[in-house]
């Protein structure tokens, strides 16, 4: 099984990277085309699906950018494609707005929209697999900043007209689904940065006339937090192949796994490698928070880590007695109370 | 994971299955899915049916019987054999000293003991540990001693798995108690136990089974074609075995297998008045389980495929089996979780119980993160090799 990137994805990936090491962010990006990575073709976009966006985000998680690549350029450009529609300027997406709707007027408060700070129009996938885009001029859009200094808005509505495209079926739960994958992909970048910072401090910070490092104690927590970080890799590049294919039910699986997993180990290798820095790690100053933060971000939008565990456990119920119906006469049924 | 499998990959799962439907006995599949545990002789009858197919040794080179598979095609030969509830091949020969003898043996070494591992004619356990020499293995202290035409070898060995029912054990001895590092005095001998002098001891665990045992060693004499490799170069073929062992100790195949019976299991058991699997708290473990074996899973086949046949995989290995042996502990777990009360009473261990996928699984499983290399011994290594602390 090989995740390395294809050219292409490569190719995005390292324009994204020299971007953010000549010091550079969204006015640099959008200048060379590169926020319509996920924009259909005919209007300029390479129409990249999910997978081909994982590299190009890892750089971004790596850098922590303030770019609002994510909300104000990927996610609602992979909508936009899958819908076959095209909105004028910047837009952004709200995966799961809950908005009332009357004929194409939109009432309701979406507190948190990433991008929506930037943005001249307003996705929102529908729970009935439609789309509906409103231009921010109709909404009220009071903007602030996240934790991780990326901007976002709280937008209200109030009987917003809206265009509202046909059902698209599947759409909106491949939407937010997409949505946690790219957000985990960013969270992986910043989750190698975290190990790389950790890795290094330990080498070089001194205590007890030894390099931290040679205390078994934390050199056991640095290979757990490499551990999970190489098991988290592989659920990121799974969940986004599953995000660009056909088979719902293992893109449910994947995705949630993946959720599961940014709220529970990489949480606590986040917070890990926080301890491992002693009181640097908690100063404004040092680097570090900035990626901490990035990851608690990711963990935080898009449904919880246990909403995503609860689907888990409910597929695998319903999975399970598929397969059991199948499947010979159980011994311990007469076990059944 | 169909997303994964090339068309090649699903012809080849496909085959796999059918030649499993016809080949795999009807009793050894019920054992497993009675939740119950291979019997020796199982194994064994599995072991050369799928020698007569040619499919034992997989992982082996193809002009030594092996299948020329991609580590993706072992790996879903490995997944489908256990889904369909094969007994897990003993390591021993298929993993450990055939691959050591192909890589280090002497042409005649090879002639002589890898058909007959094939073949199932020749068993084999591992002498490595000692009482005095667990995680510090370097510090064996079984002698060797040449004596004109053979050596003599004086010691004991501990935990050896299987020794009841082995003709034969490789063994780690010291030749050269004054070389420099104790890793230099290491040799790898060959010892047929039925060799005057040979003393095979039952330990029982804590599972009431019979798993291991003390083999004590007094003035056996093992001839000089029986050395493999070079004298004092043993530690070498040891630790290019252990990688082996390691990663076959990670075994995903099985877990994924044992996951699939442990929700089956938790189907059909009830908290209160739901079945245990759609209970909120049992689903959220089952869940966070299926997210860790999912990870593991992907995981292991994007770096196994990344090594060439034969090479030696080193540390990635103690990487893989600290994830792999957790994961079957917490399978063990939930099933005796699931399995409740009825887990609870004392069954001998000879008798045939359906119960064993409860408290004797979890028993059992605390082997898992000690033997092979324990789990703390595996960070060191991670620590040490792939981290460079
Ligand atoms: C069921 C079973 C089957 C086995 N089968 C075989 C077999 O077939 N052949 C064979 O040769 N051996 C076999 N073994 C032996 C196995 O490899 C050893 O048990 C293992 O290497 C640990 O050694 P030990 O038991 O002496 O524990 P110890 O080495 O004494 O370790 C005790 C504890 O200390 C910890 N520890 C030790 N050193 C360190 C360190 N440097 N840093 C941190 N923690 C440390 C260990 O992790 C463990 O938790 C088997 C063991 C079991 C339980």
């Amino acid at each position: 099984m090989d995740f390395s990137p294809t050219d292409d994805q490569r190719m995005i990936a390292d324009s994204f990277a020299r971007v953010f090491e000549g010091g550079g962010g969204q006015a640099e990006l959008d200048e060379l085309g590169l926020l319509l990575a996920a924009h259909p073709e005919a209007t300029g976009g390479f129409g990249a699906g999910v997978a081909d966006l994982v590299p190009a985000l890892v750089e971004c998680g790596r850098a922590a950018t303030q770019a609002p690549v994510i909300g104000a350029a990927f996610l609602p450009g992979l909508a936009l494609t899958r819908a076959g529609i095209w909105a004028e300027g910047p837009a952004c997406l709200d995966p799961e707005a809950e908005v009332r709707i009357d004929d194409d007027r939109l009432t309701g408060v979406l507190p948190v929209v990433p991008g929506a700070d930037v943005a001249d129009r307003l996705v929102m996938c529908l729970p009935d697999d439609r789309l509906a885009v409103v231009p921010l001029s109709v909404a009220e859009v009071v903007p602030f900043a996240l934790v991780d200094g990326r901007g976002a808005a709280e937008v209200r509505l109030d009987g917003a007209r809206a265009t509202i495209t046909d059902t698209v079926p599947g759409l909106t739960g491949a939407i937010q689904d997409s949505a946690v994958t790219l957000y985990a992909a960013e969270a992986l970048g910043a989750l190698y940065a975290i190990r790389e910072m950790t890795q290094a401090y330990l080498k070089e910070r001194r205590q007890f006339g030894r390099p931290l490092g040679s205390f078994q104690a934390l050199q056991h927590a640095m290979v757990d937090l490499y551990h999970d970080i190489e098991h988290f890799q592989s659920l990121v590049h799974l969940a986004a192949r599953c995000c660009d294919g056909p088979d719902v039910a293992m893109r449910l699986r994947s995705v949630s796994a993946l959720k599961r997993y940014l709220g529970g180990r990489m949480r606590r290798a986040a917070a890990s490698a926080i301890q491992m820095h002693g009181g640097i790690g908690v100063t404004e100053e040092y680097a570090l928070g900035r990626y901490v933060k990035r990851v608690i971000v990711a963990d935080l939008l898009n449904g919880s880590a246990d909403d995503h565990g609860a689907r888990l456990a409910r597929l695998i119920a319903e999975e399970t007695r598929a397969a059991d119906r199948a499947a010979p006469a159980d011994d311990l049924k007469e076990n059944v109370a | 994971m169909e997303l994964f499998y090339s068309d090649a990959d699903l012809a080849f799962r496909d085959e796999v299955r059918s030649y499993l439907d016809d080949a795999l006995p009807e009793d050894i599949s019920g054992t497993f899915f009675g939740y119950g545990r291979h019997s020796w002789h199982q194994m064994i009858r599995w072991h050369k049916i799928l020698a007569d197919k040619g499919w034992v040794a997989p992982n082996w080179p193809e002009d030594h019987g092996g299948t020329g598979w991609s580590p993706m095609q072992q790996y879903i030969f490995d997944s489908e054999a256990m889904m369909a509830g094969a007994p897990r091949l003993r390591p021993f020969g298929l993993k450990m000293i055939g691959p050591v003898l192909i890589r280090f043996g002497s042409e005649a070494q090879k002639k002589r003991f890898l058909p007959r591992i094939l073949s199932a004619d020749d068993y084999w356990c591992q002498g490595f540990s000692e009482p005095g020499a667990g995680s510090d293995l370097a510090a064996l202290k079984t002698r060797a001693v040449w004596d004109g035409d053979a050596y003599v070898v004086n010691g004991q060995k501990t935990w050896t798995t299987t020794a009841q029912h082995a003709d034969w054990m490789f063994t780690l001895v010291r030749t050269d108690p004054d070389a420099e590092r104790p890793q230099q005095g290491i040799s790898m001998l060959l010892i047929p136990l039925d060799s005057p002098g040979v003393t095979v001891r039952p330990i029982i665990t804590i599972d009431g089974d019979h798993h291991v045992n003390e083999v004590f060693l007094e003035d056996v004499r093992v001839p000089a074609d029986l050395l493999v490799g070079e004298e004092n170069r043993g530690w070498t073929y040891a630790k290019y075995l252990l990688g082996n062992e390691r990663v076959s100790i990670a075994n995903v195949g099985q877990s994924k297998a044992e996951l699939a019976l442990l929700k089956r299991l938790a189907a059909n058991r009830k908290r209160g008045n739901v079945a245990l699997i759609d209970d909120p708290v049992f689903g959220m473990k089952l869940a966070d389980l299926e997210a860790d074996f999912l990870a593991q899973e992907v995981t292991n086949l994007r770096m196994l495929s990344q090594v060439r046949p034969g090479q030696d995989v080193g540390a990635l290995s103690s990487f893989l089996k600290l994830r792999g042996s957790e994961i079957q502990q917490r399978i063990q777990e939930l099933a005796m979780e699931a399995t409740g009360a009825l887990a609870a009473p004392w069954r001998e261990a000879d008798r045939p119980r359906t119960d064993d996928y409860g408290m004797h699984g979890w028993l059992n499983s605390r082997a898992f993160t000690i033997f092979g290399g324990s789990s703390e011994v595996m960070k060191n290594i991670v620590a040490k090799q792939i981290l460079g602390f």
